[in-house]
């Protein structure tokens, strides 16, 4: 559909706005850089999770970029900054959560090439080897790769929306040079955000560029200069920041996240929902009982489900899971019942944590009831039997499944 | 294999006139024991009663209802009769009668009028039950049979195998009473295929030569079994005696909870062998279990808990072989799966486990004893009609337990010879008749009487048949046989000294398994299978233990011949490991049922507070006070309560909104008319004062009560006796009973008798009865001396009462 051209811009706006991309891509690797380039010890940052305890708020660095490796089954990937940086290989910390569209989501969600912005942590302790070494060169490239394991990825609509972040248009023009693109100048709107850009910056649209409104996607005519909108981007050409998405209002913003959320309860209903063992009895009958934190970045649904449980006929059951949050296989059957004894809301929760803690006692003690391993519940939710390709079968399965292979 | 008809009809005799005589005679003297007994005219005391309240309206005038009274026949040994008295009580239990508008009675002469119809009833019933006629036969319970075949010929039977016999009919937890074993035509039917079997058993075509096989896990790997967790370990495809041996570590729980290692029976859902273990995983032991084994699919079990969740999914079963070279106690961080905990961080076993590195099997057995029961009944000279006829009737005159004229066994010779001659070999003919011999009455009937002689004492035979299976459960052996033909067993000295050699008898346990079993009716552990939701820890081995205390107890009480009070109370009990973690008392330093002193403060200690007793007077939900009262009554005093009136409202489940309250609590405002009051009155009491145990017989001081608000409320254990002795609670209770050991060994020696002359005893009993027990009242009722005391008595050798 030909889409009429919005009102140009002088071309040497457009030359400094080039100038100005390149100058902020540029910063941000550098930042990122001279976070560990200053060599100063820094605790909160190099902060070594260990299972079984949440890291403090604020631990590790921020890191963004676009998502070019997907292991979705395994929940790890890497992110590649631009044209010349090496990829970021990471995997998600078991409580490690991952928001795309303004929901909660999983790994396996995000489209790859997606721009994602990450929270990363040095590996957890027992996790040292789950990423494998990069190269001398790569580690150059990036002194940051060691910080390898993610406590939280979120795509731009999330990272900025999240902080009451939005984008007001300036107006469009038309790029110049081998790859002539039409670009849409945006100025921050709301709070500077660390990690975030926070400066007027120029974003490349094109007709792969959907403009949604009203929750139908529309020309880029509808772009209208004193417009507050927000964005998700993509790596350009020359790194400059494409755009894939552009939400024009509330309503059609809503709607992706509903459809994500959805997305995701239906993908936590039928995997269960991930926490840890805080506490242990063993009974010598074979049954005993489990205290278990459940990791926040989820639904507040999904949590209630299992709290409404309570004193109902239907009981929650629970499964062993790796720090993959990959469950082994029959997972449903292998799952124990319990009795919920208590259901406790904990103050000020840490980072990651969902604040919900369950008191369980259960009539059979599984592998993984251990203090600090990570097992899934079942809620009231319809038996589903999952991919086998997911599950855990054997012991090489779990060999294989403990170590990223790069692609 | 073909068999001849049991064809024998007594036709060596004769009926001559004055036999005839002899047995009008003996039919005019049973007529006349049945009028003593039965025909006897109601107590003035109850004629007042139905004279006041009754015969108004039920008079030949009357007859409301079409129901005449007055002129209704004392004769309780007719079941008509009977019936119509019957429906006499159920009204005047049911609170029916006498009709509201009719001058009331008192709920005292109520309870009694209603206890003294029923007891005629039941001296009528038990008169008809205990008849004997000329020649009585008393069908072998299926237990006896089992221990016959085997005892006669070295050959086991299993008589539990699906569609092998019938189960018998219980009285009272008793399964050997002449009176109801009958036999209908289904009984026949399957008598011929076992006899059939148990002939092909002992002299099989072909030759099943013992052999010894091995079955292990792979190479290098050891089988882990977990809580109830099987491993099908061999088939047996010939019943027999074989010698087990396996090859196994049995690792303590962290708590000190021992594996039980079983022998499954997969057919029979039960265990035929088993032992308790501790050894360490790197130092496995081959233990050896030897006996007498079913055929079927035997599986190696960890025997302590069933394969239902106690939410009733599947439990998870790792079923699965390790390394044998990695000691489990090394994976402290558990091993790689999702299945369940074996090891906690300290290397120490979740659960007991046990580590079987292989199984053997040797067998079938013959022993020299087994194969000398079989010498010489097959002849070995085929062509020797004189000799087959001597191998013939010795053999008959074993299988039915009494001498054997020429004349009987003159039929099988004729079989012989003529399946012969359309063919069969001598072999194939001469099985058919030795099958034939064990389907005759003489072999599944134990024969007492003489068709053409009234006898009031039962002959050598029978004496040696009567103590055999009284103390066996099965035929007596060559010298038994040898004491009787001498006839020396009716001596005092004969008789002394083969008792004694009975008791000395390795045999001697099938009684001590056998009579407690009955007489405590231990069949109902078990039968209401306790809630698991309720009751999570209850599981088979635990069900299985609390069988075997009782049994074992009173076998410890028989071997010491202790005196009778140590039933209902003693300072000791007979504990395993897994009793011991139930009750809550210190784990035995041995892994075997073996006999421990009680701390002071077990509130154990006699067969009341035996976990079996509690939970087979349970149901699957919660304690039954009435129902432990009724057993109380009836085990331990011989008195069987009056039966409950019909459309009794049971009770209900304390409601949501309600006040939690006691079951006892509830029972007292459940008993609302005078004829409840005047009966619960007696019973309740004898339940009541084992307040304190729950369900499957734990301990408790509340009683948990499902729904209703508030805290579970406190239980109550006092009461009163009949009598008026009062008790605060169950050491109490039981003290009141030792004290009273001379009614204890009355109610106990009544049960004997009834186990051992297979008949329910009457009033006419009980003179004799009381003989017995006087006999021992300087000496404190001793078990086995009361037992003796049975044999040595004029009752043991009387036909009837």
């Amino acid at each position: 559909m030909k889409q009429s051209m919005p009102k140009k811009i002088a071309s040497g706006a457009i030359r400094l706005g080039l100038i100005v991309t390149i100058l902020i891509a540029f910063s941000l690797v550098w930042d990122n850089l001279t976070v560990v380039a200053d060599g100063e010890p820094d605790a909160l940052r190099d902060h070594v999770p260990r299972p079984g305890v949440f890291p403090p708020r604020g631990a590790g660095v921020q890191l963004d970029g676009d998502l070019v490796v997907s292991d979705p089954v395994n929940r790890r990937g890497a992110l590649r900054k631009g044209r010349n940086t090496p990829r970021h290989y990471f995997a998600m910390l078991p409580y490690g959560m991952v928001w795309y569209h303004g929901a909660p989501a999983d790994v396996r969600h995000i489209p790859t090439g997606t721009h994602m912005h990450g929270q990363f942590l040095l590996p957890m302790k027992g996790e040292e080897e789950t990423i494998p070494p990069v190269s001398e060169k790569e580690r150059e490239q990036n002194p940051l790769s060691r910080y390898n394991h993610a406590i939280l990825l979120e795509d731009d609509v999330s990272f900025y929306s999240r902080r009451g972040r939005s984008w007001k248009i300036l107006g469009t023009e038309q790029g110049g040079g081998p790859a002539p693109r039409l670009k849409l100048s945006v100025e921050p709107v709301g709070p500077d955000i660390d990690g975030g850009i926070n400066k007027t910056v120029l974003l490349d649209i094109d007709a792969s560029t959907r403009v949604w409104k009203n929750s139908q996607i529309m020309g880029i005519d509808q772009l209208i200069p004193g417009q507050q909108i927000q964005v998700n981007l993509t790596w350009g050409p020359f790194d400059s920041l494409a755009t894939t998405d552009i939400w024009l209002d509330d309503a059609s913003l809503k709607t992706f996240k509903e459809v994500q959320r959805q997305r995701h309860l239906r993908l936590i209903r039928s995997r269960f929902l991930p926490g840890w063992v805080d506490a242990v009895k063993n009974g010598d009958t074979g049954g005993g009982e489990v205290t278990v934190t459940f990791f926040g970045g989820m639904d507040p649904s999904l949590y209630t489900d299992i709290r409404d449980m309570q004193g109902g006929k239907r009981q929650p059951k629970i499964c062993n899971a790796e720090t993959t949050l990959r469950t082994w296989g029959y997972h449903q059957e292998y799952a124990t019942f319990g009795d919920i004894l208590e259901w406790k809301v904990l103050k000020n929760p840490p980072f990651g944590s969902s604040g919900f803690q369950i008191h369980l006692k259960v009539s059979q003690m599984l592998d993984g009831f251990r203090l600090g391993r990570i097992v899934r519940a079942k809620g009231p939710w319809t038996y589903v039997l999952i991919p086998h390709d997911e599950c855990i079968m054997t012991a090489e399965d779990l060999k294989r499944s403990r170590r990223m292979i790069l692609p | 294999m073909t068999t001849i008809r049991e064809t024998r009809s007594w036709r060596g005799i004769e009926q001559t006139l004055p036999q005839l005589a002899n047995v009008i005679l003996a039919v005019l003297l049973c007529v006349s024991a049945d009028i003593t007994i039965a025909q006897k005219p109601m107590d003035d005391t109850i004629h007042d009663f139905l004279e006041a309240h009754c015969f108004r309206c039920h008079d030949s005038k009357t007859q409301k209802g079409k129901f005449q009274l007055d002129n209704l026949s004392t004769d309780f040994t007719n079941p008509q009769v009977v019936q119509k008295w019957g429906e006499v009580v159920s009204r005047i239990n049911g609170g029916e009668m006498p009709p509201p508008k009719e001058p009331q009675p008192t709920a005292a002469e109520l309870g009694r009028a209603a206890e003294m119809i029923t007891k005629r009833i039941r001296e009528g019933t038990a008169a008809r039950m205990a008849k004997r006629g000329l020649l009585e036969h008393y069908r072998l319970s299926r237990q006896e049979y089992a221990h016959t075949v085997y005892d006669l010929l070295g050959v086991v039977f299993d008589v539990e195998a699906p569609g092998a016999f019938n189960e018998d009919p219980l009285w009272h937890g008793f399964d050997r009473i002449g009176a109801l074993l009958s036999t209908a035509p289904s009984h026949i039917d399957r008598y011929f295929k076992a006899a059939d079997a148990v002939v092909n058993l002992a002299f099989p075509d072909r030759e099943f030569p013992s052999k010894t096989i091995r079955k292990s896990p792979n190479k290098g790997k050891r089988q882990l079994l977990q809580l109830g967790e099987n491993w099908g370990a061999f088939d047996l495809a010939r019943s027999g005696h074989y010698r087990i041996r396996i090859r196994v570590s049995g690792l303590p729980a962290f708590s000190g909870r021992l594996p039980r290692l079983s022998l499954w029976h997969h057919q029979h859902k039960k265990s035929f062998a088993g032992i308790e273990m501790a050894t360490s995983e790197d130092q496995p032991e081959t233990i050896e279990l030897e006996g007498l084994f079913p055929s079927g699919h035997y599986q190696i079990r960890n025997h302590a808990r069933s394969q239902k969740h106690p939410n009733g999914s599947i439990q998870l079963f790792r079923n699965e072989e390790v390394d044998a070279t990695q000691l489990l106690s090394t994976l402290k961080g558990g091993f790689l799966s999702s299945r369940t905990k074996i090891v906690d961080e300290e290397g120490q076993p979740v659960v007991p486990l046990l580590l079987v590195d292989w199984v053997e099997v040797e067998g079938p057995l013959a022993t020299e004893d087994d194969r000398s029961k079989r010498k010489g009944v097959i002849p070995e000279n085929e062509d020797d009609p004189k000799y087959t006829r001597t191998c013939l009737k010795r053999f008959a005159q074993r299988a039915w337990r009494r001498p054997v004229f020429d004349s009987e066994i003159e039929p099988f010779i004729e079989f012989i010879t003529a399946e012969q001659g359309v063919g069969e070999t001598f072999r194939s003919a001469y099985k058919s008749a030795l099958s034939s011999i064990l389907v005759a009455r003489s072999f599944i009937n134990i024969e007492e009487g003489s068709p053409n002689e009234p006898r009031q004492k039962v002959n050598d035979f029978e004496l040696a048949n009567r103590l055999s299976f009284f103390l066996w459960s099965s035929m007596p052996d060559e010298q038994l046989f040898t004491e009787a033909r001498n006839g020396r067993l009716h001596t005092v000295e004969g008789l002394t000294g083969e008792l004694d050699r009975m008791i000395a008898d390795p045999k001697i346990h099938r009684f001590l398994d056998s009579f407690p079993r009955q007489w405590l009716q231990l069949h109902r552990v078990g039968m209401f299978q306790p809630d698991p939701n309720l009751y999570p820890e209850y599981d088979p081995w635990l069900e299985e233990s609390m069988v075997m205390e009782t049994t074992a107890y009173f076998a410890e009480m028989f071997r010491g011949n202790l005196p009778l009070r140590e039933v209902v109370d003693s300072n000791w009990t007979m504990l395993n490991s897994r009793l011991a973690i139930h009750y809550g008392l210190p784990i035995p330093s041995q892994v075997k049922l073996l006999r421990v002193q009680l701390p002071r403060k077990s509130r154990r200690g006699g067969i009341l507070t035996h976990s079996s007793i509690l939970s087979l007077t349970s149901d699957g939900t919660r304690h039954r006070p009435v129902h432990r009262g009724a057993w109380v009554s009836e085990a331990i005093f011989a008195r069987t309560p009056l039966p409950p009136p019909p459309n009794v409202v049971p009770l209900e489940p304390v409601q949501r909104d309600q006040q939690k309250t006691t079951i006892r609590s509830q029972l007292e405002a459940h008993a609302t008319t005078s004829t409840c009051v005047s009966c619960h009155s007696k019973i309740d009491p004898l339940g009541l004062a084992f307040e304190n145990f729950d369900a499957i017989g734990r301990w408790r001081e509340k009683e948990r009560v499902e729904g209703g608000v508030g805290e579970d409320p406190l239980v109550d254990a006092s009461g009163a006796l009949p009598g008026g002795k009062t008790f605060a609670g169950p050491s109490e209770f039981k003290k009141l009973l030792a004290e009273d050991d001379r009614n204890l060994a009355q109610a106990f020696v009544e049960q004997l008798a009834t186990y051992a002359l297979r008949r329910i005893m009457t009033v006419d009993d009980i003179q004799q009865l009381h003989s017995i027990v006087s006999a021992e009242q300087n000496n404190d009722y001793r078990l086995q001396n009361l037992i003796r005391g049975l044999v040595m008595s004029e009752l043991f050798q009387r036909r009837g009462p």
